[in-house]
C-alpha cells in the first residue's frame, strides 16, 4: 500500500524534500532500507519505518491475552469518567459473584489505595496501581497485576481503569472485554461527544439509575446514540445503591466470562 | 496524556533503528479517528526528544481520515 497518501496503490512517490547535494538523481527513488554506500555523508537519506505507533503496548497485550487464555482468566476493562460509579459497581458485583467464581481486582489511579481497600472492605481481593501523571492503564501494568492478583484457573479480574474517557480507549490490554460506565448524572450525548470508547466497548453499563427522577437524562436518546456510534454495543442499566440490574450484570459478566474459558479451552484443544 | 507514552516508545524504536545517523525528520501518520491528538503528539515530541539522539528533528504529521497511528519514515544523514 501506499504509505505516504494511504491510498492503497503501489505508485512510485513524488517527493517534495531537497536532497542537499549537487547530482542529478539517475534512478527512481526506491526509499531505499538500510544502509547506502554513497560517499556523500551528509547526502540526506529516507527510511522508512512503517511501525504502529501502539506496537509496544499491542505486542504485550497480545503477550497477555496469551497467557490469560492459557490461565483462564477472564478480564473485563471498567472505563469511565471520574465518578461515573466504577468502584461502587464494583462493590455491589463483588459480594454476589465472589461464590459463583474466584475473582480479582486491579484498582488504576492516579494516587491513593482507597478504592483498592473499597473492594476489600465489600469482600473482594484488589491490588492498587498507582499512574502517577500517568492517564491510563497499559498492558503490561496488567501482565504484572494480574500476576501480583495470583488468580486460580478460571477466574474474573475485573480492572478499573483510570477515570478518563479518553485515553483508556486507545490502550489494549489483551482483556476479554471493554466495558464502559457513564452516569445518568451525565450527558446523554455522552456517546457522541467520546465516541472512540463507546466503539471499542462490548457493554455499556448506565449507572445511578436509581438517581433518574432527579435528572434530565433521556435514556433512550443516550442508547440511540451510544448504538450510532457501536450498533453492536450491549446495554444495561444498574444502581448500585438500590440494587437494581446489578445480577443481570453479573449474569453477563459470568456468561462472557464461560464463553472466554470455553474459547481458550478449544484453542489449546489439539484435534488428531 | 496518553500521547506522552506513545511518543516515549516512539523515541526508543527510533534510536534503536539509526545506530549513528542523525535525524532530520520523523514523519508520522495520524488518523483523526485514531484517538491521538496531532497538536498533544508535537508537544509530548519535543518534550521526549529532549538529551536523545532525535532532539532537535522536526516531526511531520499526514493527517488522514483513518484510524492509522504510525510511523512511517525518518530523513536522516
Amino acid at each position: 500500500m501506499c504509505a505516504t497518501c494511504g491510498c492503497g496503490a503501489d505508485h512510485e512517490h513524488a517527493h517534495d524534500h531537497d536532497h542537499d547535494h549537487g547530482h542529478d538523481h539517475d534512478h527512481v527513488h526506491p526509499h531505499e532500507h538500510g544502509h547506502h554506500d554513497h560517499s556523500d555523508a551528509d547526502r540526506v537519506r529516507t527510511i522508512r519505518l512503517e511501525r504502529d505507533l501502539l506496537a509496544k503496548n499491542a505486542r504485550l497485550a497480545a503477550e497477555n491475552r496469551r497467557r490469560f487464555a492459557e490461565q483462564r482468566v477472564a478480564i473485563f476493562n471498567l472505563i469511565g469518567s471520574p465518578g461515573a460509579g466504577k468502584t461502587a459497581l464494583l462493590e455491589a458485583v463483588v459480594p454476589r459473584l465472589k461464590g459463583a467464581l474466584p475473582l480479582g481486582v486491579l484498582e488504576g489511579d492516579q494516587a491513593t489505595d482507597y478504592d483498592a481497600k473499597r473492594i476489600e472492605r465489600a469482600g473482594g481481593r484488589a491490588l492498587q496501581i498507582n499512574t502517577g501523571t500517568g492517564c491510563h492503564l497499559d498492558a503490561s501494568m496488567i501482565e504484572t497485576g494480574v500476576r501480583g492478583l495470583d488468580v486460580p484457573r478460571e477466574s474474573v479480574v475485573f480492572v478499573e481503569n483510570v477515570g478518563n474517557l479518553v485515553c483508556p480507549a486507545l490502550f489494549d490490554l489483551g482483556e476479554t472485554a471493554k466495558i464502559v460506565v457513564m452516569s445518568v448524572t451525565e450527558g446523554e450525548d455522552k456517546p457522541r461527544k467520546y465516541p472512540h470508547v463507546f466503539r471499542a466497548a462490548q457493554l455499556f453499563v448506565l449507572t445511578k439509575i436509581d438517581l433518574q427522577p432527579m435528572v434530565r437524562l433521556d435514556q433512550e436518546r443516550c442508547f440511540a446514540f451510544a448504538r450510532q456510534v457501536n450498533p453492536d454495543l450491549q446495554i444495561l442499566r444498574v444502581s448500585a445503591t438500590s440494587g437494581q440490574g446489578i445480577d443481570a450484570f453479573c449474569t453477563w459478566i459470568q456468561t462472557e466470562a464461560t464463553r472466554a474459558f470455553c474459547d481458550a479451552r478449544s484453542a489449546t484443544t489439539v484435534t488428531p | 496524556m496518553h500521547e506522552l507514552s506513545l511518543m516515549e516508545d516512539l523515541v526508543e524504536a527510533v534510536t534503536s533503528e539509526i545506530g549513528d545517523a542523525r535525524v532530520h525528520v520523523v514523519r508520522l501518520v495520524v488518523g483523526s479517528e485514531a484517538g491521538a491528538s496531532p497538536h498533544a503528539l508535537r508537544f509530548c515530541f519535543e518534550v521526549c526528544t529532549h538529551g536523545t539522539a532525535l532532539e532537535g528533528a522536526a516531526l511531520e504529521i499526514i493527517e488522514t481520515s483513518t484510524d492509522e497511528l504510525r510511523l512511517a519514515e525518518l530523513e536522516v544523514t
